[in-house]
């Protein structure tokens, strides 16, 4: 029986390390929104598998471990294939919107990644079922080994990468398949296929076959078709893939919210891509702050004119781009957190002399640790608390990051960060700006009612915000904008062609100069957000704008239900970048899930003769109904949060 | 108002089906690689009846029609030449398509969209830095004297050159090259069009719009145009930026 209970354990730990590992692969080949999918395609597999042992308990019974074997086996080499197979089914999920094929094919992948999960399920469904007297200890080394096999993927991030993790993992199910095949009377073709099995896995795989194939509208392989550039390195954690690329024939020259008016240009950059996504920078550097000179001309660069060699915490260093600009804007000290320890490497290391050994300078102190935990420890004050604008364009306006959750815009975010600046002192958070604004708005509710819950009698008095193109830039100061901060402000707009989106006491005629928008959108939007009619703007206003908080992080979602038929028509007209594309995933995930349900669960078993009293399946159904509904939301709020770069809790 | 947006979806639903049964015949001749050149302008004339149907509602740009020689150009321009071979049957779908290389042909509406905005004059040069499939430049060499087109991605630099020489079209002029400094020898131009992605707008293309001049640089992702932004230099050599919607839509609910 100990045979039985090793063999349990690894399959479980198999299980759990597949599903996790296929989230991480999912988030680097597509996109993060695929973690939900992935967790109803292990519970479809678990239940297809009761049905499946529930219709043939008389057959599978006498030849359990034989069974148990095999269903290992299938389980190792359906993992390696699947992820093979699945990666060649040609979904673009960003054409999904377009393409009703896509939908096909996002089922096709449905199907595949549930193969896997079905063998192992099988495997400890027949476990329970079979060998009864033992259900309790079994049931301990199955939870036993979904704990050490969380455990185990995460390390093996650190070390391995995603492709090998899974390698790693078909070797688990391989070893329990063979400790079932040791017992099993009729074993020999089944430890011949074990064998076969080891030597393609050990040493038959092409590479080829492995390799993650990114979704060539992620910003890296959008990056890589560029002519002359090529990956420098790459390095892979749980918190997600690193890849550096230069280009040197056709630089980066990566410098969102740069003024119309500069006559600067940035200086050689590597970029920095998480999972494929997300490009930061690393910028040459070599002592000298003129070369970076265009740092002076962003609209991130607001805060700067206000202050005078200010004390700086930066919320999410990245390649170093933001210390860099506290640099030229003469910061006397600059505290720099970033979560990602490989990523702080990657300037402090591994590109220090193209970084200019920037995290050398005494100026600065770098912290590798969680933002908001970094905050709430924190008993310094600053001067200037900047959260740095990491994510893409791209990303914030299609719904690719809707679902995520980010406790670095929250109410009780903004006020952890208000505590923590010097009377005087300000906190800037710089945004993409989108036409009609979403985030910006939301981040400006968000402000609102922070302030409004620290006591603050007009909310309004302490907020100024400036506009580019592309970006906006929003202060709140610890304490009212005096006459001279608001006159800094106008100046620093009006000197670069920024418009002011909001100071205080801003009469409507000085929004919408440099930059034209049909309506001046944000001046608008936060008069009316301070105005007393504010509840009903944010109920009226088609996109999801109520504040974000640490019990509902969605700070990126927007989407709301009651507009999705009008902008699905208008997306003919021009109006794609209105739909916010995740949700249809998530409808379609849903949908699947559903059909193959019925057709995968519920159907086959409403073959069996039931032997209990009248209305007992109705209350058993509607039990097990809610206990799994429960189950569910609570593997997704831990699965997504843990499974996302970044994606901690807030402390 | 709103009767007459009522009028225009009314007239856009009949259109519409007009132009999907137009569209449904080429797809399955395509399908079954027998659609010839008169399939495609059938199709083609369909797209274009829809674009301009659409642009009619699109009043939030700016613009309440557009230009007929934009419309012309549009109608010419053999869209299924500019596309994969598998993508051919959607060719005068009114959507963006991939074109391979992570890249996609604009979605006509939006196409025709960028190419009133500019303004385009018979005896105008123009600029083009992305070019892509080629499509852009060849519904631009329809109108203007000539368009010089960078591209950075090498594949589709020599796939496009080639692809535009063969169509015919000799007043475009294309090269693989940094699009970050504009074309320094055939500068100032009459008009710029920045279809690749950009984090700001490069100064040295500023520079070499002639004064009167305009620039376009479409914002979002792959598939999905956010935004149009149209910068305008003055005679007196003042730069003037505007962030133009693709498309007519209220934030607020209750509000026409």
């Amino acid at each position: 029986m100990r045979l039985l209970f090793l063999a349990t354990l690894l399959i479980s730990a198999a299980a759990i390390g597949y599903e996790i590992l296929l989230m991480r692969m999912l988030s680097i080949v597509q996109w993060h929104h695929f973690a939900y999918m992935i967790i109803s395609l292990a519970l479809l597999g678990y239940g297809v598998s009761g049905t499946f042992i529930a219709l043939s308990k008389r057959w599978l019974q006498p030849r359990f471990e034989l069974v148990f074997g095999s269903s290992a086996l299938l389980f190792s080499v359906t993992m390696v294939a699947c992820f093979v197979l699945g990666q060649r089914v040609p979904f673009n999920a960003l054409e999904i919107v377009w393409n009703p094929r896509q939908f096909w094919n996002l089922a096709a992948i449905y199907l595949i990644y549930f193969v896997p999960f079905f063998f192992a399920a099988c495997c400890i469904g027949l476990a329970f079922t079979c060998r009864r007297a033992y259900i309790s200890r079994i049931y301990f080394f199955d939870l036993f080994g979904a704990g050490i096999g969380a455990m185990l993927i995460i390390g093996a991030l650190f070390f391995l990468a995603p492709q090998d993790a899974l390698i790693m993992l078909a070797m688990l199910a391989l070893i329990a398949s063979a400790l079932m095949g040791i017992r099993s009377t009729a074993g020999k073709p089944l430890i011949a296929m074990q064998v076969v099995c080891l030597l393609v896995l050990l040493f038959g795989l092409p590479q080829d076959w492995l390799g993650l194939r990114i979704s060539e509208y992620k910003a890296l392989n959008q990056a890589m078709q560029v002519v002359g550039s090529r990956t420098l390195s790459v390095s892979s954690s749980p918190l997600g893939v690193l890849s550096v690329v230069e280009s040197p024939r056709i630089p980066f020259r990566y410098a969102p919210g740069l003024s119309i008016n500069t006559s600067f240009e940035p200086p050689e950059q590597l970029a920095v891509f998480t999972d494929g996504d997300g490009m930061s920078v690393i910028t040459r550097f070599d002592g000298d702050l003129d070369a970076l000179a265009y740092l002076g001309d962003v609209t991130a660069a607001l805060p700067y004119a206000l202050l005078d060699a200010p004390q700086v915490l930066i919320l999410g260093a990245g390649g170093g781009a933001d210390v860099l600009l506290a640099l030229v804007n003469g910061a006397a000290r600059i505290d720099a957190v970033e979560l990602n320890p490989q990523m702080t490497n990657l300037v402090t290391n591994t590109y220090a002399d193209f970084a200019g050994h920037l995290y050398d300078d005494e100026r600065i102190t770098v912290h590798t640790r969680e933002a908001r935990g970094f905050v709430g420890r924190s008993k310094d004050q600053y001067d200037l608390i900047q959260v740095a604008l990491l994510d893409s364009f791209a990303a914030s306006g299609s719904g690719v990051q809707a679902l995520n959750e980010s406790y670095l815009y929250t109410v009780e975010a903004i006020q952890d960060y208000l505590q923590h600046t010097a009377p005087g002192g300000m906190l800037a958070i710089t945004r993409w700006l989108k036409l009609p604004p979403r985030d910006n708005l939301k981040l400006v509710a968000t402000v609102l009612q922070a302030l409004r819950q620290m006591g603050v009698a007009e909310p309004g008095r302490q907020m100024a915000m400036i506009r580019s193109w592309n970006t906006s830039t929003l202060l709140v100061r610890n304490g009212e904008f005096s006459g001279d901060d608001v006159a800094a402000i106008r100046e620093f707009a009006r000197s670069h062609s920024f418009d002011t989106a909001y100071y205080p006491s801003m009469p409507a005629s000085a929004a919408n100069r440099f930059n034209l928008l049909d309506q001046p959108f944000l001046f608008d939007g936060i008069t009316a957000l301070l105005g007393n009619d504010a509840n009903d703007f944010v109920d009226r206003y088609k996109f999801h704008i109520a504040p974000a908080t640490d019990n509902k992080p969605y700070f990126f979602h927007f989407f709301k239900w009651s507009a999705l038929p009008e902008v699905m028509a208008l997306r003919k007209r021009g109006g794609a970048g209105l739909i916010e594309w995740g949700y249809l995933i998530l409808i379609a995930t849903i949908v699947q899930a559903v059909v193959a349900g019925v057709f995968l669960i519920l159907l086959p078993l409403s073959r069996i003769k039931r032997s209990w009293p009248p209305g007992t399946g109705t209350r058993m159904g509607g039990y097990f109904f809610l206990l799994g509904s429960r189950l569910l939301g609570y593997r997704m709020g831990k699965a997504v949060r843990e499974g996302q770069p970044g994606g901690k809790g807030p402390r | 108002m709103i009767d007459q947006e009522i009028r225009f979806d009314a007239i856009v639903a009949k259109k519409s089906q007009s132009m999907r049964n137009a569209v449904y015949c080429v797809l399955l001749l395509a399908f079954a690689g027998h659609a010839d050149d008169a399939d495609y302008a059938i199709a083609r004339a369909a797209m274009v009846d829809e674009v301009r149907l659409f642009a009619r509602l699109a009043r939030d740009t700016g613009v309440d029609a557009l230009d007929e020689d934009v419309m012309r150009s549009l109608g010419t321009v053999e869209r299924h030449e500019f596309v994969p071979a598998r993508q051919k049957s959607f060719a005068y779908e009114n959507r963006p398509l991939p074109i391979g290389h992570g890249q996609t042909i604009s979605q006509p509406y939006i196409v025709a969209l960028m190419t009133d905005l500019i303004q385009p004059g018979r005896d105008d040069v123009v600029l083009e830095i992305g070019t892509g499939s080629g499509y852009q430049a060849a519904i631009l060499a329809k109108l203007v004297k000539h368009v010089f087109s960078i591209e950075i991605i090498e594949a589709l630099a020599d796939e496009s050159a080639a692809r535009l020489k063969r169509l015919g079209y000799d007043n475009v002029t294309t090269r693989l090259a940094d699009g970050y400094y504009g074309w320094e020898e055939h500068a100032p131009f009459d008009a710029i069009v920045v279809t690749a992605a950009a984090s700001h707008v490069p100064p040295p293309l500023v520079q070499q719009l002639k004064p009167g001049g305009r620039m376009l640089i479409p914002v979002g992702g792959r598939f999905m145009t956010q935004q149009l932004l149209l910068i305008e230099k003055t005679a007196d050599d003042e730069v003037i930026t505007r962030q133009i919607a693709s498309v007519r839509f209220v934030p607020l609910t209750g509000e026409h």
